[in-house]
């Protein structure tokens, strides 16, 4: 796993450092660690990691700003940080987890589970997905998002009023982030249960659902009977 | 209207101190002339209708005004008499002045059957030839007069009022004319006799009930001053209530008790002096009520102007009280000028009592009415709405009193929140934590400087001001813990800090807060606190080193900088200031605080 940690106190900053060496042990393919967002990301642009560690209090920074830069990149983001207070409005922003400070070697290594866990739902806390556009982040409410189709190490929002948002993360990592609404429909497809009309089954092992709005979309063989048992609550 | 017919005759003996009766000018010119004759010496058969007083010199004649000239005659000068002819048919109308808006009007065909005669001297009146009245006992030496009193009204017998003319005639003496003046003046006027009674017993009415309401502010102070707040502007309106009264108790004096006419003489002089103290505790209570800079001065200047009308004024003396009035009313309106300028709390009213005033002194130019109990009553206007506007600033700081108490208390929450606040608490402890499992014995220093912190700050938080020694500790000992935390060298510097001196507290530790968030400082640079003690209260100018931060900035009113203002706020209300700017060598905060008293401004 690569990692990137923000923190600007060095003695925090330093016993991160050892428990992610400590709880990732040999997972630990890449450590980094930065005070500021700003010193992270030129490192981050050059370096691809799964997951930040990211402290909300950087010294005289907007942390809401920092958050909402945060998880609209490609990587999870798990908040470390003393103001608890925020911890649900970051999960609403869609990040992975909320480590309070003071924080054990413990605490630290249930955030990292949910990074390495198959699909590891954070919960259903997340209310927007910032997206970037035109150099500027804008949050798009996830009650307007209709499914989301996976485009490589990007991920395509669909939202009801038929405009499509990219976002950085891949389909996976939102699969994380998203609430249980959202169902895994296709490697390639993330629905929202609630927009779907009808599930469809052709000849020749071919599956498809179809959404309210009209629109079909491919339903993965190894997904249509579990899928088709969750609508019918069978 | 009275409508008492009466001849009205100014006996104008000297630039003397005889008040007029109010309002009991002629309406229009005597018709036919009436001629007034005088004589010194003294023989009764001068009393006599028929007597020849031809070679009389005259004195004063109605000749077509309403007040005749008269000739100059010599007070204390010895037995005199003055006689002069009346035909009813030829009696002038007569309006009471101010007095007619007040007082029902006499019966139609009243008949005209006395003489009303206020004067400073005794007498002996006849009325053809016939005593009808005397007031005191005349004599030709100051131990042979005895005086009469001030005011009488003497009832004509029916017998004597068949068709005219009539020859009046009045031996007097004033030996004990006590005025400075050589001379004297007396007003005879006729009417009925039983409206004039009713007339005079009315007058003392609207002084009393001036004097009633006055004493009733008094009193009002005085509970207020007892009960509810120990400022000394309840105190001074207290005594100008009091004073007023006292001044409205003079003027009704006159008709309240017969006073021997060389009363007189001191009842002004009390009234002069009254009036002197009412001005100066009108300017004194105007200075401290609106907190006037230079107060000794204002109040010097209040003396000087009563000197100088006392001693540069008319010789009347009714007339220097006026002008009394006049000038302290005028000089009242400076301090009152600068607090409008100043936009003083509750100024308008107390302005436009002191112009209603001014008006009102303005607009009396017959200076013998002047005294009209109706004038000044006004001065009872002004008493009230001085207590009115009193009574709002107590009402107004009573609430800001309350409002500090509040704030006292959410500054102390405040501050106990600095004790907990979760970003400097929880990182320290994660900070903590780091240190007791990798260097125990650091650990243990680490905790001992974060307890006296949290020490220092709870010893403080329930105090509004603490000395400025303890402050420097508690931010000496807050650059410790970061130092700790951050492995940055921090450091305080005071300059000139008297370290006696009273700061609210973690005023600066605020600052060093503040600074540690927003300004970008190079390793071992140091906060920088220049303390200068001033005349009226001091001086600081606090220095955060380092750049600014380039995302933050410095939000204009950011928490820290709340706190600050509040605590300043708290302890010098309104006068104190703070400014703050970047300079080459960081972020600098000037605060500066007066220890003057309330509503100076800073």
């Amino acid at each position: 796993m690569k990692v990137a940690l923000i923190e600007d106190e060095p003695l925090v900053a330093r016993r991160l450092e050892r428990f992610c060496r400590e709880v990732l042990g040999a997972g630990l393919e890449k450590l980094h660690a930065a005070t500021s967002f700003d010193q992270a990301s030129a490192w981050l642009a050059e370096n691809p990691v799964d997951v930040v560690l990211l402290d909300l209090n950087l010294d005289g920074q907007d942390g809401m700003e920092l958050l909402k830069r945060s998880v609209a990149s490609s990587f999870h983001t798990i908040i470390v940080s003393a103001n608890t207070d925020r911890a649900l409005e970051a999960f609403e922003f869609g990040v992975l987890d909320f480590v309070p400070k003071p924080f054990t070697r413990d605490r630290l290594a249930q955030a990292f589970a949910r990074v390495r866990g198959p699909v590891a739902r954070s919960g259903s806390a997340t209310r927007n997905l910032a997206v970037r556009k035109a150099g500027r982040i804008e949050l798009v409410a996830v009650d307007q998002v209709l499914f989301v189709q996976g485009a490589g190490n990007y991920s395509e929002l669909v939202l009801a009023d038929g405009r499509r948002e990219l976002h950085d993360k891949t389909l996976e990592k939102l699969e994380a982030l998203l609430p249980e609404g959202f169902e895994r429909t296709h490697k390639s497809y993330l629905v929202r249960r609630d927009a779907i009309k009808a599930l469809h089954a052709s000849e020749g092992s071919h599956y498809e659902l179809e959404l309210k709005n009209g629109t079909c979309l491919p339903v993965g063989r190894t997904r249509y009977k579990e899928l088709r048992e969750r609508l019918t609550g069978e | 209207m009275m409508r008492a017919r009466c001849l009205s005759f100014l006996a104008l003996l000297g630039a003397g101190a005889l008040p007029a009766a109010a309002g009991d000018a002629p309406a229009e010119a005597i018709e036919p002339r009436v001629e007034f004759r005088f004589k010194l010496g003294d023989d009764p058969r001068w009393s006599a209708r028929d007597w020849d007083d031809s070679d009389w010199p005259v004195i004063g004649t109605t000749d077509g005004r309403p007040r005749p000239r008269l000739e100059v005659l010599p007070a204390r000068a010895g037995v005199f008499w003055m006689r002069y002819r009346v035909e009813r048919s030829t009696l002038p109308g007569y309006h009471p002045g101010v007095a007619s808006y007040l007082w029902p009007r006499d019966e139609p065909g009243a008949p005209i059957n006395s003489i009303f005669l206020p004067g400073t001297l005794s007498y002996e009146l006849y009325w053809d030839g016939r005593l009808i009245g005397r007031a005191g006992v005349v004599g030709n030496s100051r131990e042979t007069e005895i005086p009469g009193p001030l005011d009488n009204t003497m009832l004509i017998p029916e017998e004597l009022l068949g068709p005219g003319p009539h020859v009046v005639a009045m031996r007097a003496s004033n030996y004990h004319y006590n005025f400075p003046a050589d001379r004297v003046w007396v007003n005879l006027t006729m009417g009925n006799y039983t409206s004039r009674l009713k007339y005079e017993a009315r007058r003392p009415i609207i002084p009393m009930v001036g004097a009633s309401c006055s004493l009733l502010v008094a009193v009002i102070c005085a509970s207020l001053f007892w009960f509810v707040d120990r400022r000394q502007e309840l105190v001074i309106c207290g005594l100008l209530g009091f004073m007023t009264a006292l001044f409205f108790t003079l003027i009704a004096w006159r008709w309240l008790h017969q006073d021997p006419y060389p009363w007189l003489y001191y009842r002004y002089g009390a009234m002069l002096g009254t009036m002197a103290v009412m001005g100066y505790l009108m300017v004194w209570l105007l200075a401290r009520q609106f907190a006037i800079p230079h107060r000794a001065m204002w109040l010097l200047g209040a003396v000087v102007v009563v000197v100088v009308v006392w001693l540069a004024g008319p010789s009347f003396q009714q007339t220097r009280i006026v002008w009394l009035a006049r000038a302290m009313l005028a000089y009242a309106l400076l301090p009152l000028a600068w607090a409008a300028w100043q936009r003083r709390a509750g100024v308008w009213p107390a302005l436009a009592g002191v112009l209603i005033g001014l008006g009102s002194v303005q607009q009396a130019e017959d200076m013998r009415t002047i005294l009209a109990p109706t004038f000044f009553l006004f001065f009872g206007a002004l008493v009230v709405l001085l207590l009115g506007t009193l009574g709002w600033q107590i009402q107004a700081d009573r609430r800001q009193a309350r409002e500090a108490k509040l704030t006292a208390a959410r500054m102390e929450i405040e501050l106990l929140k600095k004790n907990l606040q979760p970003h400097f608490l929880l990182n320290t402890l994660t900070a903590v934590s780091e240190v007791i499992e990798q260097d125990p014995k650091g650990a243990v220093n680490f905790i001992d400087d974060l307890s006296d912190e949290f020490r220092s700050l709870a010893q403080m938080s329930g105090e509004r001001l603490v000395p400025l020694q303890r402050e420097l500790e508690l931010c000496r000992t807050h650059l410790k813990v970061i130092a700790r935390r951050t492995g940055r060298r921090l450091d305080l510097q005071a300059i000139g800090a008297e370290e006696s001196a009273l700061v609210p507290p973690a005023l600066f530790l605020t600052l060093i807060e503040n600074g540690l968030v927003y300004q970008q400082a190079d390793d071992g640079a140091a906060f920088r606190l220049t303390a200068r003690t001033a005349a009226d209260g001091m001086n600081f100018s606090f220095l955060s080193p380092g750049r600014l931060r380039p995302l933050a900035g410095r939000p204009p009113g950011g928490t820290g900088l709340r706190y600050v203002k509040a605590r300043l706020e708290e302890s010098f209300p309104g006068r104190w200031t703070l400014t703050q700017g970047e300079v080459a060598q960081g972020w600098e905060t000037i605060i500066r605080w007066q220890s003057g008293p309330r509503g100076a401004t800073a």
